[in-house]
């Protein structure tokens, strides 16, 4: 028996000694436009710290990875004549684990992109806490998925093209995107597993969109601005929603501009177990 | 005549102007970069126009040159001081300025050794140029402005290879069996633990579901399949039945989380439950074989059975490197694990947690009633064995 607590002790401090061993690398790196007309642009991250933003004018990407050498290794591909590029981090092993610790080693991903070329972005993360400003860029079309994180979207300023889809792909995360009319957007689409989703549909619009809302077990927040004219149809099962301020006809709920407003906006939702809470902006 | 001689003179007066650029290989432009920074290395990847690159790194006392050792330098010493510093300063720069500034590098007081090694840093970086970025009309530019640049086929880059490739092979595949075994010894040390305190805390009722899961063992398999697949329909049922009543939503998360943690619990519990059944039968045997064994207990029990169980785990880790095989350890050690966790959930459920003797096997047969007629009545009864008091 001490011959086995012996054993263990010493398999338990080399363990634990060998737990707290990471390498970490940050790799810094960036690229110039060289007469780029649109740029199809994948970001992958598995888990960590994102924050996504415009870049200067000028650059075509400018990304600063700070990561664990011995678990991950940098992606970073571009293919001029297809005009693709890939960034991120993949994991060696097949599979991702994060250690914990001092706050200086939380592995980072900081991406700036071009403002000056339209975009096709696909952002693909894992357990990361993501910060993603997309004000400014010109976004054509986005792909966005996450699994188990907290992201918050923002887009502070109107994207200067016409986009053509926004899409969401939620797992088990607390989910923010503000100032969705900025997008530019005609069809969005917000799939969300389980957690906290808050749509806030603010902005500059300039054309009428239609969003598609899927949420299983959680809460949705809507934050819809006063001059939009807004539909929604709503499709719940054992889910809170509270009507005031729309009018329902023929299984539709309409604003009371909505036969009046310039812009509109369907809003074609379906929730599970859960609360729909939809408020106007100004009431906030 | 004099057309065609003109027109050479004037070709002439253009080349001349633009000697210094022609003599420039359009191939070696700069056109993006990369700067990794960690304890091991310190590495500077150009990315040419040509498509190809050119990685300077400062690795484990080596200089490497896209790939190839070319010198050596004292590590924590001047050369890699200022490569260093050169480095860290570039990460904020752009493309052509990183470029200028890797060309300009200057690292003064060296010798032996790491003079030698800045020169040939010096060499590879001379030849380059920075690619000029688009200017600001360019930027919008149709895609025939393209065509200006030469195709660069995709280019992946990670961590820069500084050795040669065979001995970065054997060195991952050390360092992945080293990790698959440094996981198996964690994985069995917290198993290990748990156990452990389980024991100490619960001795009566671990050995309860191990006898279940020994005693009735197709039983417990039966159950614990059963139970596996009853999991989430019971769940959801919960989930369902709390929503309906107003007062069960507030409960709903702690539901949720309490039925989850049940479910692990049961499953972890009778997986070490199994573990001490696996050690007590083989210690058993052993001792019926004449070994001697001076304290079997039920610690001994669990540290063994885990031993077993995870065995095949560890062999799988062991044989990363014989190719396929390694997939019939895995197969045949995921079974294993399936199977024990299978058969030591439904073991918990039979034996409600090991409250339940029913099939523990401890029930000593009944007396018949001859030998209770035998039995004087003023003789007291010794407890049964195996029975609580």
């Amino acid at each position: 028996m001490k011959r086995t607590a012996a054993v263990l002790v010493i398999a338990l401090v080399w363990l634990v000694t060998s737990a707290g061993a990471q390498t970490l690398r940050t790799l810094t790196s960036a690229r110039q436009l060289h007469g780029e007309s649109s740029v199809s642009v994948d970001v992958t991250y598995a888990a960590g710290q994102l924050r996504l933003e415009p870049a200067s004018p000028g650059d075509l990407y400018r990304m600063e990875l700070r990561y664990d050498e011995d678990q991950f290794a940098p992606v970073r591909e571009y293919d001029p004549d297809a005009g693709v590029l890939r960034l991120g981090l993949r994991s060696l092993h097949g599979h991702t684990s994060i250690r914990g610790g001092h706050h200086d080693d939380t592995p980072s991903l900081d991406v700036a992109l071009t403002p000056d070329v339209p975009l096709t972005l696909r952002v693909d993360i894992g357990a990361a806490e993501a910060d993603v400003e997309l004000g400014g860029l010109e976004l054509h079309r986005l792909t966005y998925k996450t699994g188990a994180s907290e992201s918050h979207v923002r887009f502070s300023q109107p994207n200067p093209v016409d986009c053509d889809a926004l899409t969401f792909e939620v797992g088990a995360a607390k989910f923010t995107a503000s100032d969705l009319g900025n997008s530019n957007c005609r069809t969005m689409s917000f799939h969300g597993g389980v957690g906290e989703m808050t749509l806030d549909f603010g902005g500059e619009w300039h054309t009428p969109a239609e969003a598609n809302v899927k949420i299983g077990i959680g809460s949705l927040k809507v934050l819809l601005p006063r001059d939009l004219g807004v539909a929604i149809t709503l499709n719940r099962f054992l889910a809170s929603f509270d009507h005031q301020g729309f009018t329902k006809r023929g299984g539709v709920y309409y604003s009371d501009n909505y036969a009046s407003a310039r812009i509109r906006l369907h809003l074609d939702m379906d929730a599970a177990f859960g609360g729909i809470d939809v408020r106007w902006l100004d009431d906030r | 005549m004099r057309s065609p001689a003109r027109s050479l003179l004037v070709l002439g007066l253009v080349l001349a102007a633009a000697g210094p650029a022609a003599a420039q290989q359009p191939g070696d432009a700069v056109v993006s970069h990369a700067i990794a920074l960690s304890s091991r290395d310190a590495t500077l990847e150009l990315d040419l126009a040509s498509g190809k690159s050119r990685v300077v790194s400062l690795r484990d006392g080596n200089v490497i040159v896209d790939g190839q050792n070319v010198g050596h330098y004292a590590a924590g010493g001047a050369l890699e001081r200022a490569w260093r510093k050169l480095l860290a300063d570039g990460a904020s720069l752009e493309t052509s300025a990183m470029v200028k500034s890797a060309r300009a590098w200057d690292a003064p007081g060296l010798g032996g050794d790491d003079l030698a090694a800045k020169g040939r840093i010096g060499s590879a970086l001379r030849d380059l140029a920075s690619a000029p970025p688009a200017s600001a009309a360019a930027v919008a530019a149709p895609q025939s402005a393209r065509a200006s640049f030469p195709a660069q086929p995709m280019t992946a880059e990670s961590a820069p290879p500084p050795e040669p490739r065979a001995s970065a092979a054997t060195s991952t595949g050390v360092q992945l069996l080293f990790q698959d075994v440094r996981n198996i010894v964690a994985v069995f040390i917290a198993l290990a633990m748990i156990g452990f305190g389980t024991v100490f805390f619960g001795r009566r009722y671990v050995e309860v579901i191990a006898d279940t899961a020994s005693n009735a063992f197709g039983r417990s398999l039966v159950v614990g399949l059963l139970g596996q697949l009853l999991l989430l329909p019971t769940l959801a049922m919960l989930i369902v039945g709390l929503i309906f009543t107003i007062v069960g939503i507030l409960l709903l998360p702690f539901a949720v989380v309490a039925f989850v943690v049940a479910a692990a619990a049961a499953a972890l519990g009778g997986y070490l439950a199994v573990a001490h059944a696996v050690g007590e039968t083989w210690t058993r045997r052993r001792m019926a074989n004449g070994a001697f064994v001076r304290h079997p207990t039920a610690y001994g029990y669990v540290f063994t059975g885990l031993v077993g169980l995870l065995g095949l785990w560890a062999a799988a880790a062991l044989f990363g490197w014989a190719g396929p095989v390694v997939y019939v350890f895995r197969a045949a050690a995921f079974i294993v694990t399936w199977l024990a966790a299978t058969v030591g959930f439904g073991a918990v459920l039979l034996s409600r947690a090991g409250l339940r003797e029913t099939f523990a096997g401890r029930h000593a047969g009944e007396m018949s009633d001859e030998y209770l007629w035998a039995t004087p009545p003023a003789t007291p009864a010794a407890p049964r064995p195996g029975r609580r008091e």
